[in-house]
């Protein structure tokens, strides 16, 4: 967009840099002169000085200086600022000149080279005449110079050069153009940056002193230019806080300027110069909320000043301008690393600079609304001599003029019709859409998803008076979906609203039709007036002719969207919409529901669709179709009537299709569902609702699933909390808050008419076939066919358990690993009604535990649905659970021959035995066949091994034992602990018959402790003595060494008896030998009595004691009483 | 005093707008709902503080050019929105606080009503008398 | 001897708003169950006369007044010490009818209807209908047969409310026939 009247000057909003102008160098045919100013120009980084460099030639015409005043007194200003003055001090008064010029010290001729410069520093001074611009010259030298004070002839010469060019030494300098030509410049430049700020402090100085001569009577302008201008030449000083400084001063100034309708715009203007430049510098000193203060006290000072009131858009404008300047630089700014925050961002400013735009519009129409007979004036009063105002905010046909009377009132109203008439060529909405969008962007950013939508929704309305449609109608589709989820109706309404214009105004049937459908609905805030005439037309636009216009179109516009409708009309043919209404709210509400979660294949599948209209009159539909995820049962579910289009909106009509407002309407739908989606769900996947005709223009309002749409939800929980009454309704109706959409439902098979039942003698035995016996009876009416069975154990238990259980349909024999744990499909054939079939199922378990077995037993059988023969499949199924136990415990224990003490070790080649308790644990009796012991290698019987429990039945808790007498040879290498080998125990339950499989139960005997020991000593004595009878006593000792032992034995006397034999012996007993000692005791008195111990003590084992021997012996023996004979005869005799 | 008062439900859609007569209010309910960005925004960025402090008072949403907007939202998340003339320089922050306090009272004895059916629009004299006393009070 | 204890004069206290949601959405149930207002003022009378005779059993306990001895004690018992002691109030009495057997009780705040509005289409709601028959069953109990009704309410805009009670005729105890 070209710069307009209301944009700032490039020159004010530039950041001011000290202005230096650099002659002598041809830059375009000199390669050194070149490299010089590029070392100027590049690299122009924030670390370089701020200095705007410009090449001149050496003759330059600089501006002329006015001859200054030296007196104030008769001098009355004719305006505030010169237009031209930023820049003639931004880019043609320079600060400093510098005059380039080669020149070696040791320059053969030097004087005619030192004179030359001369005359160049001399020409420049002329130019710059009246002015207090430095110069500087610069001398380009091929050599690196020497060290200062070491080059005599340089020093000399210098001096001398200074002396005829009228040079401080400090403006002479010397560029060697070596390889370190951007360090020199730099070096240079700072050097002239210097010299520079001397002359803008200068400058100020001399503004300053003016002061004293200015009165508050005439000269009130002129303070508030001397305090511009020095905060500006501050400014170009780099001197921002005294700019900010003076400018704040200046700005207050500008305020207590009188102020007048004639003088307005140029205090306004030079206002909001000010004002701009104390925002900019408050940013830039990082005090953003001064800048903000000021804005607002801008603002709130020049809000009310709106000066003429024929030309008041002109200060809609300005204000515009000011709050979009602001919104620029707090965006620049922010671009610089400020942080804004939700509530102060740049976006509200450029909000409110789109809102003047937006009553600059205002204004403008109802100001420059000229018949386009009114000619623009001539001659044209905002010509001026030159192209350009001469100062800031000044009218261009009264320029200068302080008074506020209007000399020419003829003029003034040339002036105002003029700037009116150029007002009314302003495209103003593309203003205001840039400013909107400006604001878009930042709210965007600030997260303000609201105020971004309101946002939008003022742009699509300006692109709508703009005309731009397609534009406005993309807005407001995007935001809609906002407002309608957050459903705050009466935006939605008013977009909506706005939308419905933009669709109409283009002819577009699709939007039209859509728009219209949702201003009907429930959401719209439409009065009944409004949704009645929206109802006409879109019947009128169903019935293939154009709608009537919309409200507060203009007629121009309605003109050519009439044309358009009128094309369309005559090109109708194809006019089919589909338009999906479940994300918004149309004025057709539906819902859907399967009667029941769930259907037997053998019974129909039924439905309902309700339907309601909350537009103002009945309305008519032409069909109703349901879709369905298997779309082979869509064809079963479709309404359909015909009738003329003129009917559409027949009050009378009371077809089926006609809905009536605010009535709920039911559609009943029902079919047989495929014998293949057993097990399946059917879903409804849309409604579609068919609203005008096929033949002329028709629109399919779709719902996904089993519609509702985005009020719904809402209204279904509100609903549900209401207290409110409903009115009594036939019993053929409902109310519509009442119905929840069901869109989808299982097929599920038929009904089994058969039973399975099941017998079995829990529990379950570890090991055995255990027979799970299944009866399946048919109780249908006809013969069922391909009965299946599926049985074992029930699939997703403890993957263990599957390794570990076995089914199978043989019981005769135990079967082995490769029996699976399910049986499936085991055919059966076919069954008459009635049938009965018994199957045993025979499991084996090989680990305890509970178990979860599956019967399933399916079938076919051929039945009619609603007249329609199917094949169904059907099944039933059983569970059992089943316990395994133990059929017995089984304890096995190692005893001594003697006394059967508990072994925990025993000795080498001495006899001991083995006893096996074996305990029924099973509630069932049992039969033991047999028992068997196998021996490992480490233990062998002392005589033959035979089962003493064969055929043995125990009950519940009863328990059979029995003993084997066993030794250990002497083993090869000595060992500890032995494994002694198995016990296997062969059962089955005493019930089952014969062919049912023996169960072999394994033990595993424990393992034995086995030690040699060097002696061993035994003891042959009768079973009982007689008191005073003699009892002898055989003790056997046994070498189990293949050394000579050397034994010491020592009788000790008991009170029971008196003893014959060796009281007391020392013997020795060959290696494998045995010996003999014999004993007579007699016993004194009667009873179980001690007998006299044997004390043995091994030499050559001293370890080996006595009492570990005596285990080998007996302790005590029972003596009987002395009998009298007749009781004795007696005894004898029984 | 205010020129429009609005009470929002919990999922921020409208239960109550009113505005003066005199003034487009279609602006209004503008201006409510695009308070609601910084509504949402105080609560839940200082929404644990709000909660502790069982301040309800959101204070000052926006100003614009010719209105300021003040918030308050109630422990069950419910928002009151009223929007008052920025010429109205007269108006403290503890007056607002005040009217928002009785504004809530009274939305109080609404929800009190049994005839009332939560989440729907608020239709009561009541509530209506304290919104016009707002409305109409001198200031 | 506790029971006498928990039945003094003094009454616990009690949540009002608690009081008057728990009556009110009795009110809006019944409300949306009945067809019309009619039939709601009718239940809510019904209820109230079911309170109404067990009530007076605790009334008697509780305030310890002795037999009225005409149709004005009655009402000074009702106004001054029911009336303060189950909802906090004391109506006043006013409007005899000249033949001393017509009364009005004028309450003017019901603390039933502290936060009721009635929506436009129960016009014909008596909302505290129960009032009515807790004082019909209450009185039945001693013996007396009074018509009580509501003849002014604030809900419908009335600036009091206003019950009217006329007594009818005092109930004999009639032995059940046949057992003369």
């Amino acid at each position: 967009m070209s710069p307009t009247q209301w944009d700032f000057p490039v020159e004010l909003c530039c950041r001011p840099m000290a202005f230096v102008t650099l002659t002598g160098l041809d830059v375009t045919y000199n390669a050194v002169h070149r490299a010089i100013w590029d070392a100027f120009c590049a690299n122009r980084r924030a670390d370089r000085v701020p200095i705007s460099f410009k090449v001149l030639p050496g003759d330059h015409e600089y501006p002329k200086c006015r001859t200054k005043r030296t007196s104030y007194e008769w001098y009355i200003p004719k305006g505030i600022l010169k237009t031209g003055w930023m820049n003639k001090h931004l880019n043609l008064v320079p600060a400093l000149v510098v005059v380039f010029y080669e020149l070696d010290w040791d320059e053969a001729q030097w004087k005619e080279k030192q004179s030359e410069c001369a005359t160049r520093v001399e020409i420049v001074r002329q130019s710059l005449q009246g002015r207090n611009t430095k110069v500087a010259v610069v001398l380009i030298q091929k050599k690196t110079p020497l060290p200062p004070g070491e080059d005599l002839i340089a020093s000399e010469r210098a001096a001398a050069l200074c002396n005829a060019c009228d040079l401080s030494g400090k403006s002479l300098f010397v560029l060697p153009h070596t390889d370190h030509l951007v360090g020199y410049i730099i070096r240079l430049e700072n050097a002239f940056y210097e010299h520079a700020q001397t002359y803008y402090y200068t400058e100020i100085r001399r503004i300053k002193s003016h002061k004293e001569f200015l009165n508050k009577t005439t000269h009130q302008l002129l303070f508030v230019r001397h305090q511009f201008k020095i905060a500006f030449f501050s400014e170009l000083k780099q001197d921002t806080q005294n700019a900010l400084k003076n400018y704040r001063t200046a700005y207050n100034l500008v305020h207590e300027l009188r102020s007048h309708e004639t003088n307005m715009l140029e205090i306004k203007t030079m206002a909001g110069f000010i004002n701009y430049k104390i925002c900019r510098l408050c940013f830039q000193h990082n005090t953003p909320l001064d800048a903000i203060a000021q804005f607002r006290k801008h603002i709130d000072l020049c809000k009310k000043k709106i000066g003429s009131a024929e030309l008041s858009f002109e200060h809609a404008a300005w204000m515009s301008k000011q709050f979009q300047a602001f919104g620029d630089l707090f965006d620049e700014a922010i671009k610089l690393g400020l942080t804004a925050i939700q509530t102060q961002n740049p976006g509200f400013y450029y909000q409110q600079a789109a809102y003047y735009a937006q009553e600059r519009k205002h204004l403008a129409s109802l100001l420059c609304h000229h018949d386009l007979s009114v000619a623009y004036p001539s001659p044209d009063p905002l010509e001026t001599p030159n192209g350009v105002l001469d100062f800031y905010g000044q009218r261009a046909w009264r320029q200068g003029i302080l008074s506020f009377d209007l000399s020419d009132p003829e003029k003034e109203k040339a002036g105002i019709l003029a700037l009116q008439l150029k007002e009314r060529d302003v495209i103003h909405s593309e203003l205001i859409i840039s400013l909107l969008s400006n604001a878009v962007a930042q709210f965007k950013k600030y997260k303000c998803p609201r105020m971004k939508s309101h946002l939008m929704v003022q742009m699509g309305e300006e692109y709508y008076y703009a005309k731009d449609y397609t534009k406005a109608l993309k807005l407001l589709d995007y935001v809609m979906v906002d407002y309608r989820s957050e459903r705050w109706w009466t935006l939605l309404t008013s977009i909506l609203s706005t939308a419905l214009k933009c669709a109409y105004l283009m002819a577009q049937l699709k939007d039209y039709i859509t728009y219209s459908l949702e201003l009907l609905g429930r959401a719209s805030t439409l009065k009944d007036d409004q949704k009645s005439r929206i109802e006409k037309n879109l019947i009128m636009v169903l019935m293939n002719e154009s709608p009537d216009p919309e409200p507060e179109c203009d007629a121009s516009t309605v003109k050519l969207a009439q044309r358009l409708w009128a094309d369309r009309v005559s090109l109708a043919g194809s006019n089919m919409f589909t338009i999906e209404v479940q994300d918004f709210v149309p004025f057709v509400q539906c819902k859907a529901k399967f009667l029941a979660p769930s259907f037997h294949v053998d019974n129909p599948v039924e439905l309902y669709v309700y339907l309601k209209t909350d537009c103002p009159h009945p309305i008519r539909f032409s069909k109703l179709c349901v879709g369905f995820s298997n779309q082979e049962y869509n064809q079963f579910c479709v309404v359909e009537e015909q009738y003329q289009s003129s009917d559409i909106l027949q009050q009378s009509a009371q077809g089926t299709m006609c809905l009536v407002p605010g009535k709920t309407r039911k559609f009943t739908f029902k079919f047989v569902a495929k014998t293949e989606d057993v097990g399946k769900k059917i879903e409804i996947t849309s409604v579609d609702l068919i609203l005008g005709s096929e033949t002329g223009r028709c629109v399919i309002l779709n719902w996904r699933g089993g519609g509702g749409d985005a009020a719904s939800a809402q209204e279904a929980v509100q609903a549900a909390r209401s207290f409110k009454r409903r009115p009594m309704l036939p019993d053929t109706e409902v109310h519509w808050d009442s119905i929840i959409i069901q869109a989808s439902t299982m097929i599920i098979s038929r009904v089994p008419k058969v039973s399975v039942q099941l017998r079995h003698e829990p529990p379950a035995l570890n090991n055995e076939m255990y027979c799970l016996m299944i009866t399946i009876q048919s109780q249908e009416d006809a013969v069922i066919r391909d009965v299946k069975l599926t049985a074992g154990l029930k699939p997703g238990q403890d993957a263990n358990l599957t390794q570990k259980t076995l089914v199978t349909l043989q019981g005769t024999e135990i079967c082995d690993d490769s029996s699976p744990a399910l049986l499936t499909d085991i055919p059966i054939g076919n069954l008459q009604p009635g049938e009965k079939l018994d199957m045993p199922l025979y499991i084996r378990c090989s680990t305890v535990g509970t178990r979860v077995f599956l019967v399933y037993v399916s079938y076919l059988i051929d039945t009619s649905v609603d007249g329609k023969d199917i094949v169904c499949r059907c099944h039933r199924d059983e569970t059992v659970t089943i316990e395994t136990v133990y059929p017995f415990d089984v304890a096995v224990k190692f005893v001594s021959i003697k006394q059967f003490e508990h072994l925990d070790r025993v000795y080498t080649d001495i006899p001991f035995l083995l006893m096996a308790d074996i305990l029924s644990a099973s509630p069932w009796a049992l039969t033991i066949l047999s028992s068997q012991l196998q021996l490992s290698s480490f233990v062998t019987p002392v005589d033959e091994l035979e089962s003493h429990v064969e055929n043995v039945v125990l009950q519940t808790g009863e328990s059979a034992s029995e003993c084997f007498c066993l030794h250990c040879p002497p083993m090869a290498s000595p060992q500890s602990g032995v494994a002694t080998g198995s016990y296997i125990i062969s059962w089955k339950r005493s019930s089952a018959v014969d062919n049912v499989p023996v169960v072999k139960t394994v033990v595993t005997l424990p393992h034995v402790m086995v030690e040699s020991i060097p002696l061993h000593i035994r003891a042959d004595l009768p079973s009982f003595g007689r008191v005073r009878e003699s009892l002898p006593v055989k003790y056997h000792l046994q070498n189990k060494t293949n050394l000579v032992q050397d034994i010491e034995i020592a009788v000790e006397p008991s009170d029971a008896f008196m003893f014959s034999g060796l009281k007391q012996i020392r013997l020795q007993i060959l290696p494998g030998t045995q010996q003999e000692m014999l004993y007579n005791f007699y016993p004194l008195m009667a009873g179980y009595q001690q007998l006299p111990s044997l004390n043995i003590n091994v030499l050559r084992f001293p370890n080996f004691t006595s009492h570990m021997l005596k285990r080998f012996l007996p302790t005590h023996v029972f003596v009987k009483p002395q009998g009298r004979r007749v009781d004795d005869d007696s005894i004898e005799a029984a | 005093m205010a020129v429009c008062v609005a009470v929002i439900a919990k999922e921020n859609y409208p239960l109550y707008i009113r505005s003066i007569p005199t003034e487009n209010q279609l602006k209004f309910h503008y201006t409510v709902h695009t308070s609601l960005d910084v509504v949402d925004e105080k609560i839940s960025a200082m929404g644990k503080a709000l909660v502790d402090q069982r301040e309800l008072y959101l204070g000052l949403l926006y100003p614009t050019e010719d209105y300021k907007v003040y918030g308050y939202v109630t422990n069950s998340k419910v928002k009151f929105v009223m929007v008052v003339d920025s010429s109205n320089t007269a108006l403290r922050d503890n007056e607002i606080r005040s009217m928002f306090r009785k504004l809530h009272n009274s939305y109080t004895d609404v929800m009190c009503n049994p005839f009332y059916n939560p989440g729907d629009p608020i239709q009561s004299r009541a509530f209506d008398n304290t919104v016009t006393s707002m409305m109409v009070a001198a200031c | 001897m506790s029971r006498q204890t928990n039945r003094g004069t003094e009454s616990k206290k009690m949540n009002s708003e608690l009081f008057n949601l728990t009556y009110g959405s009795l009110v809006a149930q019944l409300c949306k169950d009945y067809e019309n207002d009619e039939d709601v003022n009718k239940q809510l009378e019904k209820m109230g006369y079911n309170i109404g005779v067990r009530l007076i059993e605790d009334f008697l306990a509780r305030s310890n007044v002795g037999r009225c001895h005409d149709f004005r004690e009655t009402a000074d018992v009702i106004a001054k010490v029911a009336f303060k002691m189950y909802l906090g109030i004391t109506p006043t009495i006013t409007n005899w009818s000249p033949a001393g057997d017509e009364f009005s009780l004028i309450l003017e705040n019901n603390p039933l209807v502290d936060f009721v509005e009635l929506p436009d289409n129960h016009s014909n709601l008596i909302y505290s209908n129960m009032l009515c028959g807790v004082l019909r069953g209450a009185l039945e109990m001693v013996q007396m047969a009074v018509d009580v009704k509501f003849a002014q309410d604030t809900l419908k805009g009335d600036s009091v409310t206003e019950i009217r009670m006329k007594f009818i005729r005092r109930i004999e105890d009639n032995l059940p026939a046949g057992e003369e």
